[in-house]
């Protein structure tokens, strides 16, 4: 019974290979991250916040060092490696791209301020003093910087 | 290292990455500034355990368009493009799915995250 539903050569096939266990690699690391509370804090570390997690990182990065190396010794996993550098790289600077787009995000949060008055107050001497603005909660002035 | 063609698969594949990156990128950049984007289309999912749209617009519908671009153009450099896209693509939406079906079936008391769309 042939199950290549897909009909993929076998070229392709390792190919797929390849970036199925580089996913896997991945996925499988945020899984155990996200739900296992004795999860090794190192991992779940950043060396900078604009790189994804170290363990992130690792799982990245090891399933194509570990087939390159595999492959020079055996040119059978020449497809597998291939497959996986086509998954893994691009998603590395995927995962960089979106942590890198969360810190500037946090960054550019706007602080929360209180708006300064629109009216000067007659009892402010200079700027080293705090100003007060009028509020319509329980307070009847604010503190502002 | 990579033959030519295999290069035209290398670039299919950062293309196909490159578009999950944006919409990725876009809504963690929301979620910076303190404005999450609400689960709905194109961040939203069909299932809890299924990939979010997003995921699958840019994972399955960008190798797509590359083949029926090359088809259509008939060139073939574009059919390696979208063969490079769909081995990330597929490899992906996959893993997606395992992970989101697993942190459904653990239970609560062991999760520490609840997954976000």
């Amino acid at each position: 019974m042939n199950l290549n539903i897909l009909k993929l050569d076998p070229t392709t096939k390792g190919m797929l290979i390849g970036g199925l266990a580089g996913s896997i690699t991945f996925h499988a690391e945020r899984y155990l991250s996200r739900t296992q509370p004795a999860y090794p804090a190192e991992l779940n570390q950043k060396l900078e916040p604009h790189l994804p997690r170290n363990g992130e990182l690792v799982t990245s990065v090891a399933p194509p060092a570990a087939m390159w190396v595999l492959a020079r010794r055996s040119p059978k996993l020449t497809n597998i490696r291939n497959g996986s550098f086509f998954y893994s790289i691009p998603h590395l600077i995927q995962r960089v791209a979106v942590n890198a787009a969360y810190a500037e995000g946090v960054a550019a949060r706007p602080a929360a301020r209180i708006v300064a008055p629109a009216t000067m107050s007659k009892y402010i001497s200079n700027n080293s003093t705090p100003r007060v603005a009028a509020t319509s909660g329980l307070s009847k002035y604010v503190l502002t910087a | 290292m990579f033959t030519s063609p295999e290069k035209n698969m290398l670039v299919g594949a950062f293309v196909t990455a490159g578009v999950d990156a944006g919409f990725e990128a876009y809504f963690e950049y929301m979620r910076g500034i303190g404005t999450p984007m609400p689960p709905q289309f194109p961040y939203g999912s069909i299932h809890d355990a299924l990939p979010p749209y997003d995921d699958l617009i840019a994972n399955a519908g960008i190798p797509l368009l590359l083949y029926l671009l090359g088809k259509g153009l008939k060139k073939p450099r574009l059919v390696e493009m979208a063969k490079g896209g769909a081995i990330y693509g597929v490899s992906e939406l996959l893993g997606e799915t395992m992970e989101r079906v697993a942190v459904i079936a653990t239970p609560a008391s062991t999760a520490r995250y609840v997954m976000r769309s």
